[in-house]
């Protein structure tokens, strides 16, 4: 037996090599399609932001009310939750080709997926920021909360993606279903909206939706200077931690279905 | 259950099936392997062949660890890098030929830094010039087999399998990239070939199989398992005229 100059890398220095490896190709690549290149993860978010500005602030003229701001955060975060979801739900799908070529561990095409849908959120909120305080809005002490729910928040998108990217190989009208789902619950998450202003059942139907109780303590963190609402964020961050971890476990126990039916 | 030292892959009754396309949410599995055994031994150098759709694919696939047997039991060297070389894998249009050597080779299983010291000699050896730095879309379906030949070629597993790749491009690149694969098989480690070259088979293999009807129909000296397969393929092509 010959002796082999590149011994098998761990496994753990492998999937990390890895998913470096696709979260920078996929930038990378998606800054090469357009003209613009990575001029559109801060295009993006500013000409969303300044159309609801121009909706809602001049034409519908709440300007002063503080809500054009109020409505800011919303869309900047309920964006990154619907937009990662939605592609992540495909990952898995999409690295079909992939993946009947090389063994690879699937659960890595979500995580890649929302990684690379971090990066471009980063940019978001880093605009968010400037608009923000283009608005008056000063950061206080609360932001010490900050890190703590956008990990949440991150933890929720991948939980979701890592579920719905492992159905939709074998039942691709989820994807379909999972367009419509966010549409509603678009409406249904308090961008728009105060939620604590609702009645009692309508409310608990609201607060269901993890998204709605993460907008209020970004809000409340953000603009108030208020502390959000802890045991609901720590919730909604154990329930998806508990998630993901099941269902990282049920793909790796699976792992080769995928490659058959792909 | 231990292995004899040296066997590499042992195979008793595996058999692997597709779903076949889905109507009305059902459907009926086709058993494209059946019954298969096999010992694959260290330092073997092993020819698959067989007609189209018969399972050489899917068996290397299985081998590689893609695919799981549906039945029977595959038992495998776990301290051995088993790599099958698939040229292209993830590439991508909007990258350059360098990005993509990256992304390519780090999905064989060699480490970035093994990539970045051997970017040169893989610009090299792709023999594209400038259109390296190009993006992939750029290059032609030759030039494209040519990058993705030059990245594999940098892998060094202890185990390679090749599905019929072993000659890619014009006919210099061709003769270059066989006689650089030859090299590497003669280095001694144990290589999987699914190929239809008779010249080929014979010159590199010290064992052939054959592979049909789900199963293993011979598998042994190369002369002799190529003639049966040829024979039996002569007199099926007789029975249709």
């Amino acid at each position: 037996m010959h002796i082999h100059k590149n011994a098998p890398v761990k496994k753990s220095l492998r999937h990390f090599e890895i998913i470096y490896t696709l979260v920078r190709a996929e930038l990378k690549s998606e800054a090469n399609t357009s003209l613009c290149g990575w001029l559109w993860w801060l295009l993006d978010p500013a000409l969303s932001l300044l159309i609801y500005y121009i909706a809602f602030g001049l034409i519908l003229n709440r300007a002063d009310s503080g809500f054009v701001p109020f409505l800011c955060i919303g869309i900047v975060f309920w964006r990154w939750f619907q937009g990662s979801v939605m592609r992540g739900a495909g990952s898995i799908l999409q690295a079909a080709g992939l993946f009947n070529k090389v063994q690879t561990s699937k659960f890595i095409f979500p995580l890649v997926s929302v990684l690379a849908d971090a990066f471009r959120f980063s940019v978001s909120l880093l605009l968010l920021g400037v608009f923000l305080a283009a608005f008056g809005v000063r950061p206080g002490a609360e932001m010490v909360h900050l890190p703590f729910l956008l990990l949440t928040q991150f933890t929720l998108i991948l939980f979701c993606s890592t579920v719905f990217s492992m159905i939709v190989p074998f039942f691709p009208d989820l994807r379909n279903m999972i367009g419509h789902g966010m549409h509603l619950l678009f409406f249904m998450s308090g961008i728009f909206f105060e939620p604590d202003q609702l009645d009692g059942s309508l409310r608990t139907l609201v607060y269901l939706n993890p998204m709605s109780g993460m907008l209020s303590s970004m809000r409340s963190v953000l603009l108030r200077n208020q502390p959000p609402d802890l045991s609901y964020v720590i919730s909604v961050f154990l329930v998806s931690m508990a998630g993901l971890s099941v269902a990282t476990l049920l793909l790796i126990k699976h792992d080769t279905s995928f490659a058959k039916i792909t | 259950m231990t292995l004899p030292t040296n066997s590499v892959f042992t195979l008793s009754g595996v058999g692997i099936y597709y779903p076949t396309h889905r109507r009305n949410f059902r459907s009926d599995p086709f058993w494209v392997l059946r019954d298969v055994n096999l010992q694959i031994n260290e330092s073997e150098i092993v020819g698959i062949v067989g007609d189209n759709g018969t399972g050489k694919s899917t068996l290397l696939k299985i081998l590689a660890g893609i695919l799981k047997p549906d039945k029977g039991a595959l038992e495998k060297r776990r301290d051995l890098m088993i790599t099958l070389l698939s040229l292209q894998a993830g590439f991508r249009p909007n990258l350059s030929g360098r990005d993509n050597a990256l992304v390519n080779g780090v999905l064989l299983g060699m480490t970035r830094k093994h990539l970045l010291e051997r970017m040169d000699q893989i610009r090299e050896l792709s023999d594209i010039g400038d259109f390296f730095d190009e993006p992939l879309k750029t290059y032609s379906s030759g030039m494209k087999s040519r990058l993705g030949f030059a990245i594999a070629y940098f892998t060094n597993p202890d185990v390679m399998l090749l599905d019929e790749i072993l000659s890619v491009g014009d006919h210099d690149f061709s003769v270059k990239s066989r006689t650089l694969i030859q090299e590497k098989i003669n280095e001694g480690r144990t290589t999987l070939i699914i190929s239809h070259s008779e010249h080929l088979l014979k010159e590199l293999c010290t064992r052939l199989i054959w592979i049909g009807e789900g199963t293993v129909l011979d598998d042994g000296d190369p002369d002799r398992v190529w003639l049966a397969y040829r024979s039996h393929y002569r007199k099926r092509i007789g029975k249709v005229d």
